[in-house]
C-alpha cells in the first residue's frame, strides 16, 4: 500500500516573547499508509496538535517536508486540494460549527469547494446518515450535546469527500459514551469507506484497535509500532508521560504478583480471556 | 436569567407567509414602510391596514401576538404624541389652558405619527415572526449581491451576521457559567448602586471577551480547514425561488401603492 502521509525531518519552531526559539516539533519522520488507522499519542505539550495542523496545510513546517497523497503542503497552489482531501475535527465542539442549522453547517465545506447545488444536498444527506444524525438535520447546533456536535463536525468533514480525516483530540471534551460513539463511527468509516484516519489523543484506550501507534514526546517520535507493542511497553510510556490502558496495567501487576498472565493484554476482553485460561 | 433573551422573535410555522420567498418578503416590507409615510388620507391607511391584516391572517399568527410587538414602544408612542400635540400650532385652536394650546393641526399630526409608528412596527413584526434570522441574512446576501461589483462585501457581511447568530446562545451559556463561577468566588452583581453594579460587570466581561477571541481564532482555523476562501466560486445549498404566491403578494402591494400614490 502506498503512503498517504509522509513527513521528513519536520520541525516547527516559534520564537517566544522573550526571544527564545522553541521547538514544538523537532525532526519528525512519520508515514501513514493509505486506508490505515493511525493513532498519535502524547501528553500535553508533546507537539501533537501542532503536528495535526501540518497535515492540512493550516501551518507549514519551519523545517523539513510534509507530503499528503504525494502533494507537498508547502506548494501554495495545492493548498485547497490538500484541505479538500484532509478533513479535520478539532477539540472544542462549539468552536468549529459555523451555521445556525445543522444541515447548513455540513454544507459549508462543499459550498466552499463550489460543488453544484443538487450534489450538495445529496452529500449532506449521506454525511449525516453516516454519522447517524439525519434526524437532527434541521436542529440548531447549540441544542445538541457535545458528542452530537462532534458527529456534526465529522459529517462536515465527510461532506467534502476527504481521503483522510484527522481528529485532533476530538474526544477530549466528551463524556465516555460520546467518546465511544465517535470512535465507533471513525472505525466504521475507516473499515467500510477506506478513509485514512489519524486520531490524535491522550486516551490510551482509543489506540487499541489502531493499525499503527505513534508516540510523540517533546516534539519527537519516541516510538512507533502496533498497539500491542506500544501499549505494553511500560518503561517507554512512562518516559512519554503516559499511562498504559487499564487492562495492560492490570496484567502487569498480576504478573508482578506471580500470576502467569501474557504480556500482550491491552483490552479488557483479552485480559478476561487470559484470566479464564488460568483455570 | 439571561436565558430569556429571544432574538428576532421568530415564530416557526408552515403558513403561506412562512413559505414566501424571504427576498420578496423583505422587499415588500421595505416598500410598505416607505408607503406608510406617503399616505395622506384615511382611505390610504385603511388600505395599508387591510394588507397588514391579510398578511397576519395568512401567517396564522394571532393579531394579539403581533400587537405584542408594539408593547415595548408605548413610551415612544406617548412621548411623540405629546410632543406633536403641544408643539405644532397650526389651524384652529381646540383647547387652551395656561401655556398649553392644542390645535387641530397638532392633533392631526400627532395621530398621524402614532398610527404610522404602530403600522411600521406591526409590519416589521410580521416579517420577523414569519422569517427566521438565517433566512433574512440569506435574503440580504442575495439582494445585495449585485453590489459586489462596487466592492461591497455582501457575502462577508452575511457570514458575519450568521456567525453572530450562531454564537449568541453559546456566549449566553458562557456568560451564565462565568457569572456562576464569579458568584462562587463571592462576587455579587445585583447589589449596590449603579456604579458598583457596573463595576461588578468587569469580572464577567473580561473572561467573556478573552474566551470570545479564543473561539474566533479556533473557528477561523476550522473554517480554513474546510477550504473557506471567501465568497468567490462558492455555491449554496439552499436555493430561493419566487413562486406564484410571491407574485400575488407583489401584485397586492403594487395595487395599494398605486391606490395611495393617486391621491389617497
Amino acid at each position: 500500500m502506498e503512503d498517504f502521509v509522509r513527513t521528513q525531518g519536520v520541525t516547527y519552531s516559534y520564537t517566544s516573547e522573550e526571544g527564545d526559539v522553541n521547538f514544538a516539533l523537532n525532526g519528525v519522520d512519520i508515514t501513514v499508509k493509505k486506508g490505515s488507522f493511525a493513532v498519535i499519542l502524547g501528553h500535553n505539550g508533546s507537539g501533537k496538535s501542532t503536528f495535526a495542523k501540518l497535515l492540512n496545510a493550516l501551518s507549514l513546517p519551519t523545517g523539513g517536508k510534509v507530503w499528503i497523497d504525494g502533494m507537498d503542503t508547502a506548494d501554495a497552489e495545492r493548498t485547497f486540494e490538500i484541505r479538500g482531501s484532509v478533513g479535520m475535527v478539532f477539540q472544542n465542539p462549539d468552536n468549529q460549527l459555523v451555521a445556525t442549522v445543522v444541515d447548513e453547517d455540513v454544507a459549508f465545506g462543499p459550498e466552499n469547494l463550489g460543488v453544484p447545488q443538487p450534489e450538495i444536498v445529496e452529500r449532506v444527506e449521506q454525511a449525516l446518515t453516516a454519522v447517524n444524525m439525519l434526524k437532527y438535520k434541521k436542529r440548531a447546533p447549540h441544542m445538541l450535546s457535545g458528542g452530537q456536535k462532534q458527529r456534526i463536525a465529522i459529517a462536515g468533514a465527510l461532506a467534502m469527500h476527504p481521503k483522510m480525516i484527522v481528529l485532533d483530540e476530538a474526544t477530549a471534551m466528551l463524556d465516555p459514551r460520546g467518546r465511544k460513539k465517535i470512535l465507533e463511527i471513525v472505525t466504521r468509516l475507516n473499515r467500510e469507506e477506506g478513509i485514512t484516519i489519524v486520531l490524535i489523543t491522550h486516551f490510551m484506550e482509543e489506540a487499541v484497535d489502531a493499525d499503527q501507534v505513534i508516540v510523540l514526546s517533546d516534539g519527537q517520535v519516541l516510538c512507533q509500532g502496533t498497539p500491542h507493542e506500544i501499549l505494553t511497553d511500560q518503561a517507554m510510556l512512562k518516559k512519554a508521560g503516559l499511562l498504559p490502558p487499564f487492562a495492560a496495567q492490570m496484567a502487569m501487576e498480576l504478573r508482578e504478583a506471580g500470576i502467569p498472565i501474557a504480556q500482550t493484554c491491552i483490552t479488557t476482553r483479552e485480559l478476561v480471556e487470559e484470566i479464564c485460561r488460568l483455570q | 436569567m439571561i436565558k430569556n433573551i429571544t432574538l428576532g422573535q421568530y415564530f416557526p410555522g408552515d403558513s403561506v407567509m412562512h413559505r414566501m420567498d424571504p427576498r420578496m418578503k423583505f422587499l415588500l416590507t421595505l416598500a410598505l414602510i416607505v408607503l406608510i409615510f406617503c399616505v395622506r388620507t384615511v382611505y390610504g391607511y385603511a388600505a395599508v391596514v387591510a394588507v397588514l391584516l391579510l398578511a397576519i391572517l395568512l401567517s396564522r399568527i394571532s393579531v394579539k401576538y403581533v400587537l405584542k410587538g408594539i408593547k415595548p414602544l408605548w413610551f415612544i408612542l406617548v412621548f411623540t404624541f405629546i410632543l406633536n400635540i403641544f408643539f405644532i400650532t397650526e389651524g384652529e385652536v381646540l383647547l387652551e389652558w395656561w401655556i398649553f394650546r392644542i390645535t387641530e393641526g397638532g392633533l392631526i399630526k400627532a395621530v398621524n405619527i402614532a398610527v404610522r409608528l404602530v403600522l411600521l412596527v406591526s409590519i416589521t413584526t410580521v416579517l420577523t415572526l414569519t422569517t427566521s434570522p438565517m433566512e433574512i441574512t440569506d435574503a440580504l446576501e442575495r439582494l445585495l449581491k449585485p453590489l459586489t461589483v462596487l466592492h461591497f462585501p455582501a457575502h462577508e457581511m452575511a457570514l458575519m451576521m450568521s456567525i453572530a447568530l450562531r454564537f449568541i446562545p453559546t456566549l449566553v451559556d458562557e456568560t451564565d457559567r462565568i457569572m456562576k463561577a464569579q458568584t462562587a468566588r463571592g462576587a455579587s452583581f445585583d447589589s449596590g448602586g449603579l456604579i458598583k453594579r457596573a463595576k461588578g460587570m468587569v469580572p464577567i466581561l473580561v473572561p467573556l471577551f478573552v474566551s470570545a477571541f479564543k473561539r474566533a481564532d479556533e473557528l477561523a482555523l476550522a473554517m480554513e480547514s474546510r477550504c473557506y476562501h471567501g465568497g468567490k466560486n462558492r455555491t449554496r445549498m439552499k436555493v430561493m425561488h419566487m413562486s406564484f404566491r410571491d407574485f400575488v403578494a407583489l401584485g397586492i402591494v403594487a395595487g395599494v401603492t398605486v391606490f395611495i400614490c393617486f391621491g389617497f
